[in-house]
């Protein structure tokens, strides 16, 4: 009979206790989301699947470790951004052609070109993808994985007062890039510098 | 509170965290309460894009990859 898990922590003690069951239920939570942060990184389908496979290898491997009084998720998606500097790091190591690596920059995979992306949601988007590594992985991380500062300075394994400098700073960078762009869109005031 | 202060706090407001005193900065300057509200406009329209969906053998791949071994 498959038991029944009701909160994260069950479901971590219980996987970290061996129970496949829980484990199951652990990637069925997560793995869709892992998968989205790792392609927004990557810029590539293959290599965020890779990614996502190899991040729940590893959280299995080492979730006896995992400290269950903290949560689960900026651990996950800390191991995911490892994973996703080795694979880039891999990529560039194997000499591959500039064409094939060139996605870090820009990408011939770019999500934004789906159709169901609002014209506006690909000029935001465009312009994240533009920010410096380091910038664009914490507005990923708060503006479409949705966590809250704490949760960022978790995954990132940075002070919380750092995390806010730094989304301050690629706010300010983001101003400049979506000023022209968001021009005239309802809701947007497009004058360019942050008060001081 | 300062207005580099207080927009050091706009997350802590966006989610409905203990950011008052940020909340009432954004409340009486005009400068911040222009920062913010683009700030939640970014923000709602970003969380609004849809998600890169996985292959769909993706689920099937870490299970194997986890227990065939």
């Amino acid at each position: 009979m498959k038991s029944a898990f009701h909160s994260e922590s069950e479901i971590v003690e219980r996987a970290a206790a061996g129970s496949r069951d829980a484990f199951d239920k652990l990637v069925d939570r997560f793995y869709q989301g892992v998968y989205a942060h790792a392609y927004r990184i990557l810029r590539n389908r293959d290599d965020a699947a890779d990614a996502t496979q190899m991040t729940f290898v590893k959280v299995h491997r080492s979730i006896k470790e995992f400290d269950r009084a903290r949560p689960l998720k900026p651990w996950l998606y800390r191991i995911c951004g490892n994973v996703c500097i080795d694979i880039a790091r891999s990529r560039h190591r194997s000499h591959e052609e500039l064409e094939k690596h060139a996605y870090m920059l820009e990408s011939d995979d770019r999500p934004e070109d789906a159709a169901e992306y609002s014209e506006l949601q690909r000029k935001i988007y465009r312009a994240i993808m533009n920010l410096p590594d380091r910038y664009r992985r914490i507005i990923i991380l708060r503006h479409y994985d949705l966590m809250d500062v704490e949760e960022i300075a978790q995954t990132v394994g940075t002070p919380e007062g750092t995390i806010k400098s730094w989304l301050f700073r690629a706010r300010v960078l983001l101003k400049k890039e979506l000023a022209a762009a968001l021009l005239g869109q309802d809701g947007f005031s497009p004058q360019l510098e942050p008060a001081v | 509170m300062t207005c580099r202060r207080a927009q050091h706090e706009f997350d802590a407001v966006l989610d409905g965290r203990n950011a008052a005193e940020a909340w009432r900065h954004i409340q009486s300057c005009a400068e911040c309460r222009r920062q913010f509200s683009n700030l939640d406009y970014l923000h709602k329209a970003a969380a609004k894009t849809p998600k890169p969906l996985p292959p769909s053998n993706l689920r099937e791949r870490i299970a194997r990859s986890i227990f065939s071994i």
